[in-house]
Parts: C-alpha cells; sequence; structure tokens
C-alpha cells in the first residue's frame, strides 16, 4: 500500500524534472538562435553604409525631449530609430537631412513607417530650447521627434557614436555655426546602433539601406 | 515701413546701371522652419557674357544680410565655408544647390511663407542685376 504512494509523487518529480531540463534547453537554443550576431551584412553596392558587427550597445543615456520629458535608452526601444545630430540655426545641411528623412519615411510601408522613428538632436542646447526643436522638426514632419542636452549629457552618446563636432565663430554673438558629424544613425530595437548612412544623403539610398538593414537584421519586412 | 538711405542709394543705383550678363534659373528658398533665424537659397546662375564674373556682394529684400557659402562634406563632417567672391566663367553655370553652394540669408525682418518672392540684388564687376526666387515648401 505505501510502496505505490511513494513511487507516484517521484514519477511527477523526474518527469517534472526532465521536462524542466528540456525547456530550457530549448529556450537557450532558441534565443542562442535568435540573438547570435548574423554575418555582416553585404552593403553591396550601397555607398557610405558602414554596418555596426556586432550591434553596439549605447551607455545610458538622458536627453530632454521637445515636450521637456526626458529621452533616455528607454525610448530607442521596441521600434527603429533614424537619428541625425544638427542644429537649427543650421540653413542648409540640416533641413536637406530632415526633409530626405521626411521623403524617406513616406515612402516607407505602414508598417515598416509605424516602428520607425526619426529622432534630431541638437549640438546647440544654448540656442536650441525644447520648444524650439520641436516646432523645427514638427515642420518637416509631425511624426519627428527632437531632444538635446547640455554638452555633458550630449557627450555621452556623441562619443560612443564618434559625433564630432565644433563651434566656428564667437558662440556669444547670434550667429556662429556649427562644424558637426552629418551621418544618419541607424538604432536597431534594442535601442543597439546597428549601422550608420555617411553624407550627402540622398532618399533612395538612406530608403534603400534602411529597408534591407531592418529585413536584414530584424526579420520585419 | 523704414527704408535706409544706403539701400534707397542702392536700389536707385540698381534701377540706373547697365546691368551684368547674369542669368538667374529656379532660383527658390524653403519655406523657413519656425524660428529660423538663417535661411538657404538655391539657383543655378549662369553667366551669358563672354568674360568672366564675379559676384562680390549680395543683398536680399526681407533678410538683413546674405553672403555666398559652400557646404564641404568630407569623412562624415559638414562644414560651411563663406565663398567672399564667386566667380562664374561665361561658359560655367554656379549650381547652388541643398548639400553644396548656397546663398546664406541672416535674420529675416518678417516670417515669409511658401508662395512668396523674394527678391537678389546681385553686385557684380560687371555692375548690378538681381533675379527673383519663390520661396517653396
Ligand atoms: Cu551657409
Amino acid at each position: 500500500m505505501a510502496r505505490p504512494t511513494l513511487r507516484k509523487p517521484a514519477i511527477i518529480f523526474v518527469t517534472a524534472f526532465i521536462v524542466c531540463i528540456a525547456g530550457w534547453g530549448a529556450w537557450r537554443a532558441v534565443t542562442w538562435f535568435t540573438q547570435r550576431e548574423p554575418a555582416p551584412m553585404d552593403t553591396g553596392a550601397m555607398r557610405g553604409v558602414i554596418i555596426a558587427s556586432p550591434a553596439l550597445a549605447l551607455p545610458a543615456f538622458q536627453l530632454t525631449d521637445g515636450n521637456n520629458r526626458a529621452y533616455t535608452n528607454e525610448q530607442l526601444k521596441n521600434h527603429w530609430t533614424l537619428i541625425y545630430f544638427g542644429y537649427t540655426h543650421c540653413p542648409d545641411i540640416c533641413p536637406t537631412t530632415l526633409q530626405t528623412l521626411a521623403k524617406v519615411t513616406a515612402q516607407l510601408s505602414d508598417t515598416q513607417r509605424n516602428d520607425t522613428q526619426v529622432l534630431f538632436i541638437s549640438l546647440d542646447p544654448k540656442r536650441d530650447s525644447s520648444a524650439i526643436i520641436k516646432d523645427y522638426v514638427a515642420h518637416f514632419d509631425a511624426s519627428f521627434t527632437a531632444a538635446s542636452a547640455p554638452a555633458t549629457a550630449l557627450h555621452v552618446l556623441t562619443e560612443p557614436l564618434g559625433v564630432i563636432y565644433e563651434f566656428e565663430g564667437d558662440t556669444n554673438k547670434p550667429d556662429y555655426t556649427l562644424n558637426h558629424y552629418g551621418a544618419v544613425f541607424i538604432m536597431d530595437p534594442q535601442a543597439r546602433l546597428r549601422a550608420y548612412i555617411l553624407p550627402p544623403h540622398e532618399a533612395p539610398r538612406v530608403l534603400e539601406a534602411y529597408t534591407k538593414i531592418r529585413v536584414y537584421y530584424g526579420g520585419h519586412s | 515701413m523704414k527704408f535706409s538711405i544706403p539701400l534707397g542709394l542702392f536700389l536707385f543705383l540698381q534701377a540706373t546701371a547697365i546691368h551684368a550678363a547674369l542669368e538667374c534659373r529656379e532660383a527658390w528658398l524653403r519655406e523657413p522652419p519656425p524660428n529660423a533665424s538663417v535661411l538657404a537659397g538655391y539657383a543655378k546662375l549662369i553667366n551669358t557674357g563672354t568674360s568672366p564674373l564675379i559676384i562680390n556682394a549680395i543683398n536680399v529684400a526681407h533678410f538683413e544680410r546674405a553672403e555666398i557659402h559652400r557646404t564641404e562634406i568630407s569623412g562624415g563632417m559638414t562644414r560651411m565655408v563663406s565663398v567672399e567672391h564667386l566667380t562664374i566663367a561665361p561658359d560655367t553655370p554656379a549650381v547652388l544647390e541643398p548639400g553644396g553652394m548656397h546663398l546664406m540669408l541672416f535674420h529675416p525682418r518678417r516670417t515669409l511663407r511658401a508662395g512668396e518672392k523674394s527678391t537678389w540684388y546681385f553686385t557684380t564687376n560687371q555692375g548690378p542685376q538681381r533675379c527673383t526666387a519663390m520661396i517653396e515648401k
């Protein structure tokens, strides 16, 4: 009478143990398979498209967006992001690039557009307040986001991304300019740098590079 | 409306002088983003004469100041350099286009909207010339 009642829980226990081990193994296999770094995407004939392989995770940064809210690594997650650094007192290259990005996003499929964010980061916090950058990017596309921060906080982001910039002219007068790195950075849904595109930015090339990178690294279409 | 004596004199000279062999095609500027204090103007500048034409200065209606600049892109860096005197050869038009050479317009005196016009007054080695640019979306 006693022996069967002892053996039954033992069988259940052993079975549960095996199921757990198998499940854990399967889960590890799936994560290994999905998170392993694929071979770097072949950029073929696309000029000035540089793939980060492996993807580069960013240190914890904090900027302030156009609505005066914190913009951190969290805001880059769960969607793709195209980042362009500039300043609003930039008459030629910055509006040209933002207009190009507006053209690019307009040509994406609905699915792609819904998980694509364009982020403009001002390197000129002295002149570019939250309100100014908000209105500025909205002029190009209502869906665009803008952010900025004091130089030390910007540095946390610009340093790993290699965004060099220098002020030209007297920064105490209104008309100084910025010489700045003009790449468009492609961030993946894990908030990591996946690629960047060097200027000059023609809309067809940016569109082709961005959609191919998404397909290759994201499994999205 | 305030009308300065130098500008008045300038416009008078513009109206009376022999005009330079300078033709301006597809002149446009982008509709200014909100609060914009600087804008870029673009055009194709053609020397229709037989000798080199040098643009020495530009005045633009609705703006405090105008200069010719060139955006230079090298190794991913973008910078603007000022072009003090722009020489246009008879057979080689100067192309002012986004991401390249442009008219840099400082401090609009009022808000400009797409569909409006902006007049550019050039001072050249051959005398003055003007051209009309469209403000585009
Ligand atoms: Cu300029």
